[in-house]
């Protein structure tokens, strides 16, 4: 009898925890946003931005904006993209997200050559070096291969079928990068794991071996991105993730070579007290030709550059380009090789139930130069609109607008923080939070 | 009449019928060997002056009826009880046993009775009576009751009571766990950031015992998945004594129950089991995070959870991708083991590793040969309960080799 007794008592404060359970649980849906990313085609033809569903690219050798061209006519996607790519040989371009279509695109004619159907939604892609492979990756942990036939895009678009390539065991794959010699595929999960697999000549019957683990975040591993040195064919990988840190490794051992804690240092610069742990390395991208690696920090208004030492295999903070007059976080960074450019965007698809329409800010870092590795010696400058390639017409397209009303930016700044950490950062749940989402098993035997 | 005449008439060989004011409801009677007796309301609980007499109080102060089966037959009061048969003892024991069902009566006053009119036969009988009842009261009670029994008393662990006292093992029926888990839940527990930060001193004490150790002799070898209650690790450790093992279990009582097992061991047999350990983990998520590439040379999945429905198949221990990761933690001529009751399962298991580029068959010969493949129906648990049950096991083991690219 005290047992039901306490039961009764406990259903009359569980009605009121439940009520502001399941209003959180909805809150969190409606903070999810997808943030603006960019990617820019190896040779700098062309760039790329996509926005919640719509992919906007600009050609900058005929400063022209591009129209895509689908079978489906239309959106090119229904839901929020959440990945772009463009393969290294810049012949192929790659988008996918929520809407479990992967789009391959060629970047001659802007046709979408195949369209793939994913099971899941999509949380990262990558092209093989030598074009033949597309490989995606879904939030359960498969990483899926379909190959694409010749690129002369003179074929109706394909519906392949993709095959699964290996599996991290249920976990969100966050980045996918292909080794520059193309010999490995490198895919970072939610479980803090990076795993360094042996691309097989025969993709399609699955990649079985794998070559190391890089293990050491003590967060969700966010983006992935290689160096490129002369004396290691494939590569130094460099990794940011959700602990604040940016790491170096030796792929073929999967040893760490350096840490840079990017969170402590960002405490540094910015005066301004920012939020409690949320320094997490939200993108980074390496400058072609210079052992220079840009790194976007949630909170950081502006860019982090950290020099890596090839001999020593060493990191360090080389400085820290500031954009001053905008709230400008980016959200998305990407360069191609022998420009000097460093391109970023901000934004976020629209906020669910907000009346924000979703937008964009693209700006251009300039003056990296190729032949001095030494960060101070260069002159970084924050290129004004006028002076980015493309000028006014590429701000158009791909911004949506020439110019953009500041005060969203701070809100769409906060959306994106907010949509990563609930996505990434693993929840630790109260004993009766954990009661409350057990409501809904249906496994559990009946009391009589 | 008072109280003494009541006693008087209890413990007499003649049968009586006690009339007297009935008390009012709730209060019913039960059935008892003594009868039931309606007694002066006047009477109260027992004071010390009142122990001798304290069988009759019992009566008038017995419990309601929780119990189901008591309330049916209390409604047949007045019934002759035949005293020809009952012992004083028998009385007591009776009343004693009732009494706890019902949780009325102060533990101490239980125990004053016992130590009165039972004799410590009595008292573990009813202790062991007691166990049976599922109320947690009723057997602190009852446990109280047997701590009088002067040889329990020694013996027993106080700290301690799920260790069995004579031999320093943990009673398994203190770790009982759900038989599923949930592979797929975050679940909050400590993982190692990489195999270098695996704390072999905490496992392996008396062999290694360097919290950090730089020399890279000893490692890891034989590691068991999914152990449950650590029947073949205990089996393993005294076959290879040389050898460190690892047991990997996801459910956390189970894991206390075979580090109580291992401790115990150590201590019952010196110099023996150092070598086996085990650790509460998810092996399908955290598997590289314990062993680093070719460090294992044996694996052993036994009777893992069928997942029947084709949706959890993804769940299943052994599946084409996680393959991969085992692949990566054995060593070329490493060797897997597997073993199932269930039939597809079994079939499953072996046409994934059938169809692995990274795995082929043992031979019969060499199946032969190993001695530990004779352990995977025989060392566990749950292979001792599919031998008495008559069941039929399907096994696979197969050789980590290179690839042929």
């Amino acid at each position: 009898m005290d047992a039901r007794i306490d039961e009764c008592e406990r259903g009359d404060s569980n009605t009121q925890e439940d009520a502001s359970l399941e209003e959180s649980e909805q809150n969190n849906k409606d903070m999810e946003v997808a943030p603006a990313l960019v990617s820019v085609h190896p040779t700098q033809s062309s760039v790329a931005v996509a926005l919640g569903s719509d992919l906007r690219v600009f050609n900058l050798l005929d400063n022209s904006a591009v129209s895509l061209m689908d079978e489906s006519g239309g959106a090119y996607h229904n839901d929020w993209i959440r990945c772009i790519k463009y393969g290294t040989n810049g012949k192929l371009f790659v988008s996918a997200g929520d809407d479990k279509l992967v789009k391959v695109w060629s970047t001659d004619c802007w046709r979408c050559i195949s369209t793939v159907v994913s099971e899941k939604r999509v949380s990262a892609v990558a092209i093989s070096n030598d074009g033949l492979h597309v490989c995606f990756a879904d939030k359960f942990g498969v990483v899926w291969v379909v190959d694409l036939p010749g690129l002369d895009g003179t074929e109706a678009s394909l519906n392949k079928k993709a095959v699964p390539l290996l599996a991290h065991y249920c976990s969100i794959i966050t980045s996918l990068e292909f080794s520059p010699d193309g010999r490995f595929i490198v895919s970072a999960d939610r479980d803090f794991k990076i795993r360094v697999t042996v691309f097989p000549k025969k993709p399609l019957d699955g990649a079985h071996e794998i070559q190391s683990f890089c293990l050491g975040h003590t967060e969700f591993v966010s983006c992935l991105a290689f160096i490129c040195t002369p004396d290691s064919p494939q590569g130094i990988l460099v990794s940011g993730g959700g602990d604040s840190t940016v790491r170096i490794w030796d792929i073929i051992s999967g040893s760490l070579l350096d840490t840079c804690e990017v969170g402590t240092k960002v405490g540094q610069v910015e005066s301004d007290a920012t939020e409690g742990n949320c320094s997490t390395v939200t993108n980074i991208c390496t400058i072609p030709e210079c052992t220079l690696i840009a790194v976007a920090i949630q909170s950081l208004r502006g860019i982090m550059l950290l020099t890596c030492d090839l001999p020593s295999r060493t990191l360090s903070v080389a400085k820290v380009v500031s954009i001053v007059g905008e709230n400008f976080v980016p959200t998305s960074l990407g360069s191609s090789i022998s420009r000097g450019l460093l391109w970023m965007v901000t934004g976020a698809s629209k906020l669910r139930g907000s009346d924000v329409s979703s937008l964009s800010r693209v700006k251009v870092i300039s003056g990296f130069k190729k032949s001095s590795p030494n960060a101070t010696e260069q002159e970084l400058a924050v290129l004004a609109d006028s002076e980015i390639p493309g000028g006014a017409k590429l701000l158009e397209k791909l911004q949506g607008s020439i110019s953009i009303d500041e005060k969203v930016f701070l809100a769409a700044a906060d959306a994106v923080k907010t949509a990563m950490c609930n996505l990434l950062i693993k929840k630790q749940y109260s004993d009766e939070k954990r009661e409350f989402r057990k409501r809904t098993r249906n496994d559990k035997k009946s009391k009589q | 009449m008072n109280c003494l005449q009541t006693l008087a008439v209890v413990m007499g060989k003649e049968k009586v019928r006690i009339p007297g004011k009935t008390p009012a409801k709730p209060s019913t009677f039960f059935k008892s060997s003594t009868g039931n007796a309606t007694i002066d309301s006047s009477l109260f609980c027992p004071t010390k002056a009142d122990e001798g007499n304290m069988l009759v109080p019992i009566l008038r102060w017995r419990p309601i009826s929780f119990a189901k089966n008591a309330q049916s037959e209390t409604t047949k009061s007045n019934h002759q009880v035949d005293r020809t048969k009952a012992s004083g003892q028998q009385i007591a024991m009776d009343l004693l046993s009732t009494n706890l069902v019902h949780q009325e009566l102060p533990a101490d006053w239980l125990i004053n009775i016992s130590r009165n009119f039972l004799n410590n036969t009595s008292m573990s009988a009813i202790y062991q009576a007691c166990l049976k009842f599922k109320s947690k009261k009723v057997k602190e009670d009852a446990g109280k009751l047997n701590k009088l029994v002067p040889e329990n008393n020694m013996l027993q662990n106080k700290a301690n009571p799920t260790i069995n006292k004579s031999t320093g093992l943990p009673r398994k029926r203190f770790y009982r766990a759900r038989a599923h888990s949930n592979p797929l839940s975050d679940s909050h527990f400590p993982v190692p950031i990489s195999p270098s930060h695996v704390d072999y001193s905490l496992h392996y004490p008396q062999l290694l015992p360097l919290a950090n150790r730089t020399d890279t002799f000893n490692k890891i070898e034989f590691a068991d998945i999914g152990c449950g209650f650590g029947g073949l690790l205990i089996s393993l450790a005294t076959l290879f004594p040389e050898t460190l093992m690892i047991g990997m279990e996801l459910r956390d009582k189970v894991t206390e129950y075979v580090k109580e097992r291992i401790l115990g061991l150590r201590v019952a047999s010196p110099g023996q089991y150092q070598n086996a350990s085990v650790v509460r983990t998810n092996s399908m998520k955290y598997i590289p995070n314990y062993f680093e590439k070719g460090q294992l040379l044996k694996m052993f999945f036994l009777f893992p959870d069928p997942h029947f429905k084709e949706k959890n198949h993804r769940r299943r221990v052994i599946s084409p991708h996680l393959l991969d990761e085992y692949a990566y933690v054995l060593q070329v001529g490493g060797i897997i083991y597997t073993i199932t009751d269930v039939e597809e399962l079994g079939a499953w298991m072996k046409s994934c590793l059938q169809s692995h580029p990274m795995f082929e068959p043992l031979s019969e010969m060499e199946l032969e040969a190993d001695p530990v493949v004779k352990l995977l129906s025989s060392a566990t648990e749950e292979g001792q309960k599919v031998a008495r049950n008559g069941g039929q096991t399907f096994q696979a083991v197969f050789r980590r080799i290179t690839p042929s690219s």
